[in-house]
């Protein structure tokens, strides 16, 4: 139910800067309330996995440089854009490479929105900001990609549960 | 930041407490969670001003969450117990929140009766169509031949699911809506409105309970914006909700009946209430 984002509201480079760096700020905080639930669901090692992928999120936005503005309160993205991973894209038995693999996911959706961004957006500071936003999120792409293929791949059957909540007599 | 472009006092996550929720991850409830914070702070309330009240379930637990006033009351009573709050302070903004299986079964009859009082506060129920606390059983809101539980009769209960919306209308309820876990923005904006509407507002948010009824993680896909102008006129509201898929979301009725409650006295005499026992 998303809508489209609209690649003229953002009208100078240091709109731009500081939405990027809010789009940073509120994927840590997802991924820290991601742990939380796999803390509480113990899945131990999954809950760790979200933790540091938050702690990486708090690095990326720690980059830009200080004189970017205040955190916007709200991003023409929303609390739908594609940093942020969505709250139910998760299950309890995942394992720590799928956690890796949601964030790549994310952070392969983000180079996209600022390709398109560098491409599409009528201001001409903007195209040239998201062009560099472009080549720092490249980085975290390949960064994702290595630190997901260096993890244990999940066995093929990692969300049977044999002891599941809809376990029946006789199973 | 409000309509009156007044800088926001408190932020969402001002209105969230330090307790961890223990919903299963994935869980939509998350989700609501953050579009009622959300809310709170577009409406530039403070948390003192607000309390939070629940009955029993998963949902249920949502007052231990928030960084408000809030009473985790008795299944099926939050409904009563906030009715109550609202008539004691009315200065209060008062939600209630709980689930389908709380609201429209162990409390059906306070909801029916909630929406005929028509008191002033906002009633959101996350309705994921199952009984999640207890594992899995069926609720008022699952389809008659949902038998996927282990915890479900075979085939399915074969009763009628009820119909919450179109209910609430028949009933009286003074402001209607459909909200989805999925879209916590546009829920967020649908909760600011309905606690903004006066009187008995009813929001039904879907919420999916990914396990015990995985295939509602399909509901991403199904649920879609309502291309329509919410209605005042209850008999075409009625239509819609009649004609309604239950995948439509936005508001879908906003009535116009004055709200229940009695202005509260600035000053209180004793001799008024001696006038009131005098025979």
């Amino acid at each position: 139910m998303s809508s489209a984002p609209d690649f003229g509201a953002v009208k100078t480079s240091a709109e731009l800067l500081s939405i990027a760096r809010a789009m940073e700020e509120r994927s840590a905080e997802r991924y820290r309330e991601l742990a939380d639930s796999f803390e509480v669901a113990c899945n131990p090692d999954t809950a760790e996995a979200f933790h540091d992928l938050a702690a990486g999120e708090d690095r990326h936005a720690a980059d830009f440089p200080a004189t970017v503005g205040p955190r916007p309160e709200t991003v023409p993205w929303g609390e739908e854009d594609p940093e942020i991973a969505d709250p139910d894209a998760v299950h309890y038995l995942m394992h720590p490479w799928h956690a890796a693999d949601l964030a790549l996911r994310h952070e392969q959706e983000t180079l996209a929105l600022f390709t398109t961004l560098a491409e599409k957006s009528p201001f001409a500071e903007v195209r040239a900001e998201a062009a560099k936003l472009v080549e720092r999120e490249t980085r975290h792409v390949a960064e994702m990609l290595a630190k997901r293929d260096a993890l244990p791949t999940p066995p093929r059957d990692w969300y049977v549960d044999e002891d599941g909540p809809n376990w029946e007599a006789g199973d | 930041m409000t309509s009156s472009s007044i800088p926001n006092t408190y932020a969402a996550k001002d209105f969230k407490s330090d307790v961890k929720p223990v919903w299963c991850p994935g869980c939509g409830d998350y989700a609501v969670l953050s579009s009622i914070t959300k809310a709170f702070a577009d409406l530039n309330l403070a948390p003192h001003e607000t309390s939070v009240v629940s009955g029993i379930g998963c949902s249920s637990r949502i007052p231990a969450y928030t960084n408000t006033y809030g009473i985790h009351s008795i299944h099926g009573r939050a409904l009563a117990v906030g009715q109550g709050l609202k008539l004691a302070r009315p200065d209060l903004t008062v939600l209630v929140a709980g689930g389908d299986g709380d609201g429209f079964s162990i409390g059906g009859n306070h909801f029916l009766h909630a929406c005929r009082r028509n008191v002033d506060i906002t009633y959101i129920v996350m309705d994921n169509r199952v009984y999640g606390m207890t594992k899995g059983q069926p609720s008022p809101t699952t389809e008659s031949d949902w038998d996927a539980s282990a915890m479900a009769p075979p085939g399915g209960t074969g009763m009628t699911p009820f119909h919450p919306l179109a209910i609430a209308l028949a009933a009286g309820a003074n402001f209607i809506a459909r909200g989805f876990s999925g879209d916590p923005n546009g829920t967020a904006e649908i909760i600011a409105e309905a606690i903004r509407h006066p009187g008995f507002s009813f929001v039904c948010i879907m919420s999916p309970c990914i396990t015990f009824r995985e295939e509602q993680r399909e509901w991403k896909n199904t649920m879609r914006q309502v291309a329509i102008e919410p209605t005042t006129d209850s008999a075409q509201a009625a239509r819609r909700l009649m004609t309604d898929d239950g995948y439509n979301c936005g508001v879908l009725y906003r009535g116009d009946r004055g709200s229940y409650g009695k202005e509260k006295k600035a000053s209180f005499k004793v001799s008024d209430l001696d006038g009131e026992f005098t025979l």
